[in-house]
């Protein structure tokens, strides 16, 4: 892999280029966007391009002796063949570093953190930069934190700190505001849809319109193979809280949680058909049948107000539902709001 | 070729520096925005009345952390002119360079146990070795331990002479008191606009960077009073490109264009939910962060309800006289009770929007249901027309509109056949409902009614159902295609005679009286006979 396979990030990968054509590279980043939208791989191809001694690659040491001056954008890449490039490949480069939250928590902890500190206190051992890749950043603890502040904002010459998040939101201002942010945005629709049909190949058009559009332009989402499956499953549990069940159709907690982000988006098709009456707006076109018929017996405004009181159960989640109890109540919801008409 | 070689050797180990720190403030004069702080330190230093314990505290990058070096210079400068460092002697420059053996920068975060407190304190009491002062700057300090800052008591109190305590955190309030009560507190505060823009002119001049006023303006909105910040997006937007403009800028940032935004608003105003709907459609298409839109929209509503209540907005809002223009067009339209509402709900829509695993099915319900508070009345209208005698209330019609599916009307005249059916319908909705009605049977089958009866003792059910009678009658409209209503009677053997409930259950089929109860969502309580 090299900057030039990553797909649908080109902003981002010319800020980098950038970065390392003018030779201004800031000790940190936060690479902020969805999940499964390529930022590790980004950041991984970064770390590749800077310590890279191939041709291809920038070679700092020697770019400026060139005729031609400094490379232009269209140069700056990784070789993916020279040794440097490999052992990143490989995650055994001496100058890489990659954590992770771990353990029971899933946190980042200050130990990690300590010991990051201590690894980038020395000189690159073989490449030109040390690089330090903190993956789901978000998941650094109150006092990991605030132990990395300091190391954030004057590490050690030759390093550079990126950290990776889905949620920067939660993180803490203090260390937003010492990181250059670089913004991931979601796949626009059409190029997904080119990828998808190329991967899916014997597969039709509409199932990777589908896809493209379920996944919300996130690739990860969209190459998993189980997502129409999952989507289905949904929505039959959806369908089965409407009629008479009252034994729980969640197979896991982990199941559970997720039919609520997929509930939101049946809601939102309900909700949004029902408004305008035009299946060209549906996420699910294949199901407006379906979605015609729960429209039928429902009021704009119980949707609206059912999709809420879905997001306040989604919220509670964390705080350990019995699961039985909370399909049963979100079963009587659904019938309450969507079994009757404009009462 | 040996100058190439050192040239290029030279390229090597000159690490590039982010301007945040290549501009730190080096004296009182760099600090912006801090003029107050400034200028008691600077006071303090000039006439010797240096405290013993100092705490910095404020938001992110306004500059405690520089000003707690740069008072370090000054307290062991050799050649102090009026409170200021020079910059220039040993001392100075050993404090800058990190190598003073006086001055000692401590992480409070990573350093915040008893036993770093224990350590500290153990060389608090040794002279300073060149300056005058022994010099403990706390950075974070915010995240010592409880015991740690106990310990630390002591020594805070009572301090040798030659020791000066600077602590900086962002969070104030996580100090206990008694170190508080200690200290000189100093409130740094965050650094408007214009000042944030003022100096990042001077940096951009001093840098050669070419940047547009309005990236200029840009850059200060989205630093939200840090310098730190706006010098970050300084940073990151010259690594980008050579000439700086508001476009870059904006992709950069992952900004929406302003054109979707107040086209967007346009139709949240106008309450028009397929353009909108499409709008969201087209976004998301191409890629756009929609929690970012969600973001500005919050933002543009605000401004928008600022000019609705505001005679001079352009004072409030550092626009130009043209954008206010258009803000004041869309408020025009809307009343200033719309304008919270809808801001209300778009604020707890943001925040939903950010935690939401897809954005844009959180985005999209939630503007459907902003849409509703479009055909909302203000109470103020409500009591112009209540004023106007005479005058009929005009029914405000800009409900959302639904698109009732046209029901399918199977003719079933048989009433065994419509009762069977009425039940499997019920029991999907109500299995406690259907379990009653099936101890009933059908009587008879008007245009208008069907009628059925219990069986002797059943008849207390009938009280129940007739609680259900909405869930029934909305089953009985979709199976026959058209109003029909469930009329129970009693079966012979049941005593007959207009009881107080039978003539509620006959007001309450009267279609005036229950327009009239649909119109004030009322309910009927009691019945009183005209004679």
């Amino acid at each position: 892999m090299a900057f030039r396979e990553i797909i649908g990030q080109e902003k981002a990968v010319n800020i980098l280029k950038g970065c390392i054509r003018r030779n201004r590279i800031p000790h940190a980043m936060l690479f902020a966007g969805d999940e499964g939208i390529g930022k590790r791989l980004t950041a991984l191809n970064f770390a590749k391009a800077l310590n890279c001694r191939g041709t291809g690659g920038v070679d700092l040491f020697f770019a400026d002796m060139k005729e031609s001056g400094a490379p232009d954008a269209g140069d700056i890449d990784a070789c993916d063949r020279c040794p440097s490039c490999t052992k990143t490949d490989r995650a055994c480069h001496p100058d890489v570093f990659v954590i992770r939250p771990e353990g029971d928590g899933g946190q980042i902890t200050v130990p990690a953190i300590r010991r990051l500190e201590e690894s980038l206190s020395y000189k690159p051992f073989e490449g030109r930069w040390k690089v330090a890749i903190i993956d789901n950043a978000d998941r650094l603890n109150q006092s990991a934190s605030n132990a990395f502040l300091q190391t954030l904002e004057e590490p050690a010459p030759r390093s550079i700190l990126i950290l990776i998040t889905s949620r920067p939101d939660v993180m803490l201002a203090t260390i937003r505001s010492r990181c250059q942010r670089i913004n991931f945005t979601p796949l626009p629709v059409n190029l997904m849809q080119e990828l998808l049909k190329e991967r899916l190949e014997k597969s039709d058009g509409g199932k990777s319109t589908l896809l493209s559009v379920l996944s919300g332009g996130r690739l990860g989402h969209a190459l998993d193979e189980s997502l129409i499956a999952q989507r289905d499953r949904s929505f039959e549990i959806f369908r089965k809280m409407l009629g008479r069940l009252e034994e729980d159709a969640w197979d896991d907690r982990d199941e559970m949680e997720k039919w609520f982000d997929w509930g939101e988006m049946w809601l939102r098709d309900i909700a949004v058909f029902k408004a305008t009456a035009r299946a060209d707006f549906l996420i699910n076109r294949d199901r407006e049948h379906e979605i015609r018929e729960i429209c039928r017996g429902a009021a704009l405004k119980d949707i609206l107000k059912l999709a809420r009181e879905l997001y306040n159960i989604k919220r509670k989640l964390d705080f350990n539902l019995n699961r039985q109890l909370t399909f049963n109540y979100t079963a009587m919801l659904l019938k309450k709001m969507l079994g009757r008409r404009n009462n | 070729m040996p100058q190439d070689y050192l040239k290029a050797w030279l390229l090597n180990i000159m690490s590039y520096i982010v301007l945040a720190r290549k501009w730190r403030p080096r004296g009182f004069d760099d600090l912006v925005g801090q003029e107050p702080v400034a200028r008691t330190l600077r006071n303090a230093l000039a006439s010797e009345k240096v405290a013993h314990a100092y705490l910095f505290s404020g938001p992110r990058g306004v500059g405690k952390t520089s000003s707690a070096r740069i008072l370090a210079k000054a307290l062991n400068c050799e050649q102090a002119a009026g409170g200021d460092p020079c910059g220039e002697c040993r001392s100075c420059r050993a404090i800058t360079d990190g190598a003073s053996v006086d001055v000692f920068e401590i992480d409070g975060a990573s350093n915040n146990s008893v036993e770093a407190v224990r350590e500290l304190r153990e060389t608090v009491k040794y002279a300073p070795s060149g300056g005058r002062y022994r010099i403990y700057i706390i950075d974070e300090v915010h995240m010592l331990s409880t015991s740690a800052f106990n310990a630390l008591l002591k020594t805070l109190e009572e301090p040798p002479p030659h020791v000066v305590f600077i602590f900086a955190t962002t969070e104030p309030k996580k100090i206990p008191s008694t170190i508080l009560s200690r200290c000189q507190h100093y409130s740094f505060r965050r650094i408007t606009r214009a000042m944030i823009r003022e100096q990042l002119e001077k940096i951009a001049a001093a840098e050669k960077i070419r940047i547009t006023e309005g990236a200029l303006q840009m850059i200060s909105k989205a630093a939200d009073g840090s310098m730190r910040d706006a010098l970050t997006l300084l940073d990151q937007a010259c690594s980008f490109t050579d000439d700086i403009t508001e476009k870059e800028l904006r992709g950069l940032l992952g900004l929406p264009e302003a054109e979707i935004i107040t086209g967007l608003s346009r139709n949240i105003l106008t309450g028009n939910i397929p353009d909108t709907l499409s709008l969201i459609k087209e976004l998301t298409d191409r890629g756009s962060d929609l929690r970012q839109l969600t973001r500005e929209l919050v933002e543009y509503f605000r401004n928008i309800a600022v000019v609705k209540v505001t005679r001079n907005p352009e004072e409030l809002l550092e626009f130009s006289a043209e954008e206010v223009q258009g803000l004041r067009e869309l408020a025009s339209d809307a009343g200033i009770e719309e304008l919270t509402l809808l801001l209300s709900e778009l604020l707890r829509l943001e925040g939903e929007v950010r935690s939401a695993a897809n954005p844009r099915y959180t985005l999209e319900l939630g503007l459907l249901r902003m849409s509703f508070v479009k055909g909302m009345t203000s109470i103020g209208s409500i009591l112009q027309m209540l004023g106007d005698s005479g005058g009929a209330p005009v029914e405000k019609k800009t409900e959302v509109r639904e698109h009732a599916e046209p029901a399918a009307k199977p003719d079933i005249r048989d009433k065994e056949g419509i009762w069977r059916q009425l039940i499997e319908k019920v029991d999907a909705e109500d299995h406690l409902l259907a379990c009653k009605l099936m101890e009933a049977r059908p009587l008879e089958l008007t245009a208008s009614e069907l009628a059925i009866g219990f069986n002797g003792g059943m008849t207390v059910l009938a009280d129940f159902i007739k609680s259900k009678a909405s869930v029934i009658n909305t089953a009985l409209q979709e199976i026959s295609g058209h109003s029909l209503r469930l009329k129970i009677l009693s079966l012979p053997g049941e005593k007959a005679g207009k009881d107080n409930r039978k003539i509620k259950e006959e007001v309450f089929s009267e279609p005036l009286v229950r327009e009239a109860l649909k119109i004030f969502s009322g309910s009927l309580i009691k019945i009183k006979s005209l004679e």
